[in-house]
C-alpha cells in the first residue's frame, strides 16, 4: 500500500523533499533574517528565492542576472557552468522534479476552478519566456546593472521572500512603496492564471525554464520514445498539459503523465522501455 | 538519441565542467555566496 502510494505520487514527493531541501534554514522562517552559510554560494537547480528566511542555496536565476550585470569586468563563466551543468544533466526535468515554484503552481492548479486547456494560443504565448528571458534577465542587467526579472516581475521573490521578510521585519516593512505593490500585483495575478490554466508561469513567463528548454533534446535524464515501438497515436501528446508537440521537445517538463497512458509501453526513462498501458482507450487516434 | 546529439551532448558536458571549474578558480563561487548572503532588495520588491 505504501509503495503503490510512493509509485503513484513519487513526483509529488521529489518536489516537495527538493522545496524542503532548499528551504531547510527553519530558524530562518522565526527570526526572519536570512542564511549566510557557505552552501549558499551554490545554485540550486530549481527556481527558489535566495532571500527567502529558509534558503540556504542561491537562486541560478538571480545568480545569473547578478553575474551578467558584472559581466563588464569579469566574465560570468560560473553561472554559465552551472546552469549548463544541469541542463546538459537534466534538461526540464528540473520544472517537473526540482523546482519549488512548479509545485506551488501544480498544487494551485487543483482549486476548484474553470480551467484553460491548452491550444494553439497557449502555444503561442509559450515563446513568451523567450523574450522574457532576452529581455529582463539579459538585457537590463547588462545595460541597467540591475536583476530586471528579480526586480520587475518573481512572483517566487515575492511569496519567498518579499512577503515573509516584510511580516517579520518592521524596517523593511517602513521602506515598501509602488515597486512592493506592482509586485504584489504580479503574484496575485500569477496566481489567479495558475489556479485557471496549468503551470502558466512555467509555460509563458518562466526565464529558467527557458534556459533549461534548449537543453531538453540532449539531456543525459528524461524521457525517451522508442521509435520501433511508436505507433504515432498521439495519446502521449493528447494526455499532456504542457504545450508539446512530442515527447522530449523544449515544451516537456518530463513529467511522464505520458508514460502512463502509452498503449505500447514505447516511453521510457533514458532510454528503458516503459510497460504498455491499461488504458487502451487513450491511444486510440487522438492526434 | 542520434550520433550527433550524443556528440553535441558530450561536448557541452565538457564545456561546462570547463567554465564551472575556471568559475570557481576566477571567485564565481565568492561572487555568487556574496550576492546571496544578503537580502536582494530587488528580489523582495523595495528596489
Amino acid at each position: 500500500m505504501i509503495m503503490e502510494n510512493i509509485k503513484k505520487y513519487y513526483r509529488r514527493y521529489v518536489q516537495l523533499i527538493a522545496a524542503v531541501l532548499y528551504n531547510c534554514n527553519f530558524t530562518g522562517f522565526v527570526t526572519g533574517k536570512i542564511y549566510k552559510g557557505d552552501t549558499k554560494g551554490l545554485c540550486v537547480p530549481g527556481l527558489n528565492c535566495y532571500s527567502c528566511p529558509g534558503a540556504v542555496f542561491a537562486c541560478p536565476l538571480g545568480s545569473l542576472q547578478g553575474a551578467i550585470a558584472k559581466s563588464a569586468y569579469k566574465l560570468p563563466i560560473y553561472m554559465l557552468g552551472t546552469l549548463l551543468l544541469f541542463g546538459i544533466f537534466f534538461g526540464r526535468l528540473i520544472c517537473g522534479f526540482l523546482c519549488p515554484f512548479g509545485l506551488v503552481q501544480e498544487l494551485l492548479h487543483k482549486l476548484p476552478f474553470p480551467k484553460i486547456p491548452k491550444s494553439n494560443f497557449t502555444k503561442a504565448l509559450s515563446y513568451i519566456k523567450y523574450a522574457i528571458l532576452a529581455f529582463f534577465v539579459v538585457a537590463i542587467p547588462l545595460i541597467k546593472l540591475m536583476p530586471g526579472f528579480c526586480k520587475f516581475i518573481c512572483p517566487a521573490g515575492t511569496i519567498e521572500a518579499g512577503i515573509p521578510l516584510i511580516l517579520m521585519n518592521g524596517q523593511l516593512r517602513d521602506k515598501i512603496g509602488p515597486l512592493f505593490s506592482w509586485k504584489v500585483f504580479i503574484l496575485v495575478l500569477c496566481i489567479l492564471f495558475c489556479s485557471v490554466c496549468y503551470r502558466a508561469f512555467c509555460r509563458f513567463i518562466c526565464p529558467l525554464g527557458a534556459i533549461y528548454s534548449f537543453f531538453n533534446p540532449v539531456a543525459f535524464f528524461g524521457f525517451r520514445v522508442d521509435k520501433d515501438k511508436c505507433t504515432g497515436c498521439n495519446a502521449c501528446i493528447h494526455v499532456c498539459k504542457m504545450d508539446v508537440e512530442k515527447v522530449g521537445d523544449h515544451e516537456c517538463i518530463q513529467c511522464g503523465e505520458c508514460r502512463k497512458v502509452c498503449p505500447e509501453g514505447a516511453i521510457g526513462f533514458c532510454g528503458k522501455s516503459g510497460k504498455a498501458s491499461l488504458h487502451k482507450e487513450g491511444g486510440k487516434n487522438v492526434g | 538519441m542520434t550520433f550527433s546529439a550524443k556528440i553535441i551532448r558530450a561536448i557541452l558536458f565538457i564545456t561546462a565542467v570547463g567554465l564551472l571549474v575556471g568559475g570557481i578558480f576566477s571567485d564565481g563561487f565568492k561572487d555568487v555566496k556574496s550576492k546571496a548572503e544578503v537580502v536582494c532588495m530587488e528580489c523582495i520588491g523595495i528596489g
